[in-house]
């Protein structure tokens, strides 16, 4: 008797380091890009970044994020050589211990002569481990994204090894520094070496707005026609309730809000000062700015954010520095993905706080704009987010960082806030709705599809 | 001239000493006693980075034992600093006050590389008369000089710096054999010449945490360990 076989599904090796329960920046798109593809019909298998590197190195990771990743999804973690990051004398070995200088050098040689990133191993157990599961069952596309770049390399090799081709997505920046808009390293370094090499071999590579696209094709031209963006959007399935249908409450102070995770490239004296100076004003003279989110992507980065935000010290703080007056500057602490979407109800006005020129969007915009709400924005002018954000009817930009100009803003929006109407609120979310990250992610996954050289099921089709 | 064997500060209390500090984790002492760490610092000039931390150390009301090649790798380049700093009633500097410079392995070296041929070169000076003409600019000296120098600098450096660590852990153990280490709750190597001492006193002592990293904030996370 001749069997029928179910049409094929089209299977994806995900390269993406961080990706949940890490709670960096970049893994909300990691996340979106893996549950679309299996949404779509794809067989996806992500590697991730090891476990016991997430809890005890980065010791940022958000659980329940774990819970919105598509069950279909296979996350592989392979390992990664933590001597860079590894402080503690106790778990040193007997190498290590006794002649130290000589490890830090083999060490510092493996990343010349390798891949000059300390998530090398990583991707070289990744290959491995991919390997053994394109042995299996083949793979027919490669999506890497990074950073860590070593996603990238890993994703060449693979290739190198199997023929299956790949697509390189720039979630961050590799060689371009954000926050001085100049290249991240010398010239000879390895990078650019790399970066070439990646580049040209690579099926497409994506970025998240036109000005990185535009960098990146200029210096190199001859690939330029295989990029295309694919901007960050904001996940429709993480902003599930209808925030900005509350009816303005005009006697309770307003609420201005930030969130996601502070760092220190992000204009935060500018914010404090520009905050005090607009709570000067009558109509902000009791409201509050939440900080929502972690201080910092490390351990024990919170203490000098908390003083730089004008925040009383916690136990154990040096409270030198600190004046003891109330600026109106809360820290709220974490949230969880899960939970962001309370947090937007209760706001009456959201922060743009964003480091970095004119190659920094940002993917907290997205989802900003999807809330109906008042934006203010507090970072240098000329920022690539400017492009998603200058149809947005209530946004306000100071187009600079003089704190008088954003304290004049902030001031305007609070004012907008009070006096939002629903119909306001409504043209606001319409022009959100263009940047969903499934609409978005679209392209991306056709890209993908023209890749495989297999008869393949229909999209969105099920096993 | 020997190593130092006092502690630059006077030998501090078991008590509490002030509001922020009144915690510890290292075994025998009393649960009321500050948190004692060992800083380990190995380089011949402190960086500003070792230099602050022992500050914010003291300043949380930490006790500090802070090894050292010399006090000049702290008072040389910041005097008025390391002046107010050295008579801070928490802080006890153990140095090894140049001995390095002292060890065999560097008087072999010195003996082979400058001395001999210095005096090699000297005497054939001597013999031949040429030192004593005018106006002949010392170019042997000069030129054994730079050999001399090339030597240190591209053999004989590169190898020494690679079992240095070693070497000082040695001559720290020696240094320090007075140290109760069962009153330490933590030892900090701030640099990699500090990482093998760091590592052979994690070995020896189980209660000690050890550790490259420059933590502050130690009374709330050695109670919370304890």
């Amino acid at each position: 008797m001749k069997v029928r076989r179910a049409p094929m599904r089209p299977r994806v090796l995900y390269l993406s380091f961080y990706f949940p329960p890490s709670r960096a920046s970049g893994v909300y798109r990691a996340r979106a890009t893996a549950n679309h593809l299996a949404a779509k019909g794809w067989d996806v298998t992500a590697c991730a970044a090891p476990l016991d590197f997430l809890y005890g190195v980065i010791g940022s990771v958000d659980e329940e994020l774990t819970a919105t990743i598509d069950p279909r999804i296979t996350v592989e973690r392979p390992s990664l050589n933590q001597f860079a990051w590894n402080k503690d004398l106790r778990q040193y070995g007997r190498f290590r211990g006794s002649m130290p200088l000589l490890a830090q050098k083999l060490y510092s040689l493996s990343q010349r002569k390798g891949f000059p990133e300390n998530y090398a191993s990583w991707g070289l157990n990744a290959v491995a481990r991919g390997l053994k599961l394109h042995a299996r069952n083949r793979f027919d596309v490669v999506l890497a994204t990074g950073n860590p770049f070593a996603s990238f390399g890993a994703a060449w090799l693979f290739s190198r090894i199997t023929g299956v081709p790949y697509i390189v997505d720039y979630r961050d920046s590799w060689t371009l520094d954000l926050f001085t808009d100049s290249p991240a390293f010398p010239d000879g370094h390895p990078a650019w070496q790399w970066e070439k090499r990646v580049l040209g071999g690579a099926a497409t590579s994506v970025f998240v707005n036109e000005a990185l696209r535009g960098w990146h094709a200029e210096r190199y031209p001859r690939v330029a026609d295989r990029m295309m963006v694919v901007p960050n959007g904001w996940d429709a399935d993480l902003l599930t309730s209808s925030p900005g249908d509350r009816p303005t409450d005009r006697t309770r102070p307003l609420s201005f809000d930030y969130l996601g995770t502070m760092t220190s490239k992000q204009p935060v004296e500018e914010l404090t000062e520009a905050w005090t100076r607009a709570r000067r004003h009558p109509d902000l003279a009791d409201a509050e700015l939440n900080i929502h989110g972690h201080l910092g992507f490390f351990r024990n980065a919170h203490h000098d954010l908390r003083q730089r935000l004008g925040l009383p010290p916690e136990e154990g703080d040096d409270p030198a520095g600190y004046e003891g007056k109330d600026l109106g500057i809360r820290y709220r602490g974490p949230v969880s993905k899960t939970e962001v979407a309370r947090v937007y109800e209760e706001s009456d006005v959201l922060v743009f706080l964003a480091g970095g020129g004119r190659y920094v969007t940002s993917g907290k915009i997205f989802e900003y704009m999807a809330t109906g709400r008042p934006i203010v924005s507090v970072h240098a002018p000329g920022i690539a987010a400017k492009d998603v954000l200058s149809g947005y009817p209530l946004w306000f930009n100071a187009d600079s960082l003089d704190v008088d100009a954003v304290a004049h803003t902030m001031v305007q929006a609070g004012k907008a806030a009070r006096d939002l109407t629903p119909e306001q609120r409504a043209v606001a979310r319409r022009h959100a709705d263009g940047f969903t990250r499934d609409g978005l992610l679209a392209p991306l996954e056709a890209r993908m599809r023209s890749l495989v050289k297999r008869p393949l099921a229909e999209p969105g089709s099920e096993d | 001239m020997g190593e130092r064997a006092e502690p630059v500060g006077p030998a501090p209390s078991n008590g509490p000493v002030d509001a922020g500090g009144a915690q510890a984790a290292a075994p025998g002492r009393s649960s009321g006693a500050p948190v004692r760490v060992m800083l380990l610092a190995f380089t011949h000039r402190l960086p500003e980075r070792v230099r602050n931390y022992v500050l914010n150390l003291l300043a949380e009301g930490v006790e500090v034992d802070l090894a050292i090649l010399g006090t000049d790798a702290w008072s040389e380049h910041e005097p008025e600093q390391w002046a107010e700093v050295s008579r801070h009633p928490r802080l006890r500097v153990h140095s090894l006050d140049g001995a390095e410079h002292r060890h065999p392995v560097r008087r072999v070296e010195r003996l082979l590389v400058y001395k001999l041929p210095g005096g090699a070169v000297a005497g054939t000076k001597r013999l031949t008369g040429r030192g004593q003409r005018s106006g002949d600019g010392g170019q042997p000296e000069e030129g054994q000089q730079r050999i001399a120098d090339a030597i240190h600098n591209r053999v004989f450096m590169p190898f020494y710096r690679l079992g240095r660590p070693r070497l000082l852990a040695r001559m720290f153990h020696k240094r320090l054999a007075g140290v109760d280490f069962t009153d330490v709750d933590r030892v900090v190597a701030a640099d990699v010449y500090a990482v093998t001492f760091g590592w052979q006193l994690a070995r020896r002592y189980p209660h000690l945490v050890a550790t490259m990293q420059l933590d502050l904030n130690l009374h709330e996370s050695h109670r919370s360990a304890g």
